[in-house]
């Protein structure tokens, strides 16, 4: 007989998370800590210059004191807004220490573990140069070490200004990308344009929102060492083996209450910042309308009922307060191709409605979207990308085209100016969120049917076992060397990750396309 | 300010159960990722004495067992099973076993077996045994 029938696993874990849920919805009738704001900066006269200094910090997160490095002593990292054509100059410094989270009975980090504190810093969704100095994800800074980084936000002059919204910044150093995610090593940036004027958005109360997703061993600290998934409640144990939980905080507190006052609009920028958990967004009895993907807004808001974020996706949408009452702010459960099946849900936070009524407005024509310049709208190169993965061994292994991540590849060159199509071949269960540096894209196809969506992403989770098509535009004005990887970020640290030269008239003898342009 | 609400006696427990998720699910997991065969025989893992270890190991169609008699100083304390399939190749399930180690044990040890062992697997759990040492720190 097999041990699942003798056992009636399954039935038991339905049974379980049947529980969690009836316990969350419970929580969602008592009061919670309140909805936090993110300390921020303003670019002034067109520039903004300040210090990320990464160090260790204490924080209150649902009762639990937690110790973790943090951007300026706050978790997440402050907000920071910018205009297109402004420059971001930050300093950052890598104050990390190398007492955290070690195995029990472990005398020191060795220099494996050393190693998870080496950092850099990218900017998520930015249309900025990946040359050194700006953009550069290859820079290594180690502890003790700083690196100033210069950052020029495509302005009107350049013809095509960086798109206004939501983006944010996170370390991108291979191998401890996913270390400091679960760290909770992350925030946001905004750009501010034309969509800001739009009278219903412009009204609407702002709230922006990190969704972190916080790996702690029981000490209160991400486990330094090795990570492997597992089933259950908690995703992932560590080599060697520590004893964890997982915390889904948004701005890091657990479980706010997000007041709004009945018929308020608000204006919600949310960032899925954690490194492996989607988060598909629901807010009990209320509709969503969305106004903008990955920091691109739409021409027209959409009213949906849920928005999916995966990893690194960012969404934008406006509610208004029902009547009032408490409301759930969930993530769904949902089955992104984890050992073990869906993710359980998780209450994020509770949205309450009391108050003076308003009647706030709710949005319809937004701005002029984004499109591909007419003179590079014929697509001249298609290429194929395979994603695969086994995760039996420790580490697990993620490849690209079947090879893992190397520093000294060129996996694809482009010439910029064009647009490409690329066919992404997800071979494994997992739901691997395709994302790319500098260039967001349109996704024209899953499964070889046709999306009709003009949206725009930098992130996008392939269907399992499927495929997704998408166009891109590469801009002119920025070429380099970078990458594209997936973003569950464990996944990335592993290999599914592959570099991109982005290049121009100066094209460096020895590369060049691999399948040829036209 | 609490909200006051009348709990019925399934929301007192799913209450506690709430308050249990709040203080966590704290237990060591071992699944066959924690075997390396470069490791020296006889790895010991140290754990905290009290808390809580679970192995998690592929299966389906091949089932794990619990050897009892090779183990030492644990009680098996619940099995189930997750569906899982196409994560590792000739496996559907993840079972898992649940353990208590003994009060005031310094040492432990935990078999579990299968004689239907995947070819995937051969090379991490080599003749299907799946050994765990572990050494037991007082907190």
């Amino acid at each position: 007989m097999h041990r699942r029938e003798l056992l009636g696993g399954t039935a038991a874990l339905v049974l379980a998370q049947v529980r969690w849920a009836a316990a969350a919805e419970l929580e969602t009738l008592q009061s919670g800590p309140p909805y936090r704001a993110l300390p921020e900066k303003q670019s002034k006269h067109g520039k903004l210059t300040t210090v990320l200094n990464m160090a260790t910090g204490s924080f209150d997160v649902g009762g639990r004191t937690l110790r973790l490095p943090a951007y300026n002593d706050t978790m997440p990292g402050t907000l920071y807004r910018l205009r297109p054509g402004d420059t971001l100059k930050w300093t950052l410094r890598n104050n990390m220490t190398d007492d955290l989270g070690l195995p029990l009975g472990a005398t020191g980090a060795n220099e494996a573990q050393k190693a998870l504190n080496y950092t850099n810093v990218h900017t998520h969704g930015l249309q900025v140069s990946p040359g050194d100095g700006s953009d550069n994800v290859y820079r290594v800074i180690k502890p003790g070490e700083k690196h100033t980084y210069t950052y020029k936000i495509p302005g009107p002059e350049s013809g095509r200004p960086q798109p206004a919204g939501l983006h944010w910044y996170h370390p991108h150093k291979h191998g401890s990308t996913s270390h400091q995610g679960w760290q909770g090593l992350a925030g946001p940036i905004v750009i501010e344009g034309e969509i800001d004027r739009v009278r219903a958005v412009a009204a609407a109360r702002e709230r922006v929102m990190v969704l972190n997703e916080i790996l702690i061993n029981d000490q209160g600290e991400t486990p330094t060492a090795g990570i492997v998934p597992t089933a259950g409640p908690v995703p992932f144990t560590s080599v060697p083996a520590m004893p964890m939980d997982i915390l889904f905080p948004v701005n890091g507190v657990l479980r706010p209450d997000i007041d709004v006052r009945p018929g308020e609009t608000q204006r919600w920028r949310v960032l899925a910042a954690g490194p492996h958990r989607v988060f598909h967004l629901k807010i009990d009895g209320h509709d969503m309308w969305q106004i903008s993907q990955d920091g691109i807004p739409f021409a027209k808001a959409r009213k949906v009922s849920s928005i999916v974020l995966a990893p690194g996706n960012r969404a934008e949408f406006i509610i208004r307060g029902g009547a009032p009452g408490r409301y759930a702010f969930r993530a769904l459960a949902f089955s992104q191709g984890h050992p073990g099946g869906a993710r359980p849900e998780k209450i994020l936070g509770t949205l309450v409605s009391a108050g003076e009524p308003m009647n706030g407005e709710l949005p319809g024509d937004l701005v002029e979207p984004l499109t591909i310049p007419a003179k590079a709208r014929k697509v001249v190169n298609e290429r194929t990308v395979r994603f695969s993965g086994d995760i039996s061994t420790q580490p697990v292994q993620f490849f690209l085209d079947g090879k893992p991540f190397s520093g000294s590849r060129i996996d694809q060159a482009v010439l910029v100016g064009t647009t490409e199509e690329w066919t992404l071949i997800n071979e494994d269960v997992f739901r691997h969120p395709f994302h790319i540096h500098v260039n967001p894209f349109q996704v024209i196809e899953i499964n070889g049917q046709p999306t009709n969506d003009d949206s725009w992403w930098d992130t996008f989770m392939l269907p399992s076992k499927g495929s997704a098509k998408i166009r891109m535009y590469f801009r002119p004005d920025v070429s380099g060397l970078t990458v594209y990887h997936c973003h569950i970020l464990p996944h990335e640290d592993n290999g599914m990750m592959a570099n991109i030269l982005l290049y121009g008239a100066d094209l460096p003898q020895g590369f060049g396309p691999e399948g040829g342009h036209h | 300010m609490k909200k006051r609400i009348f709990l019925t006696l399934p929301a007192l427990c799913f209450a506690a159960v709430a308050q249990a998720q709040d203080a966590g699910i704290f237990q060591y997991v071992f699944t066959q990722s924690y075997k390396n065969p470069a490791d020296p025989p006889g790895r010991m893992q140290p754990i905290r004495a009290g808390v809580p270890v679970q192995v998690q190991l592929p299966a389906g169609p091949g089932v794990w067992v619990y050897d009892a008699g090779e183990s030492s100083n644990v009680a098996l304390t619940g099995e189930g099973s997750f569906d899982s399939p196409d994560r590792i190749a000739g496996t559907d399930t993840i079972q898992t076993f649940s353990f208590a180690v003994a009060d005031g044990a310094d040492r432990a040890k935990i078999v579990v077996t299968t004689d239907n062992l995947p070819p995937s697997l051969a090379d991490i759990v080599p003749g299907g045994v799946f050994d765990l040492s572990l050494q037991v720190v007082s907190p």
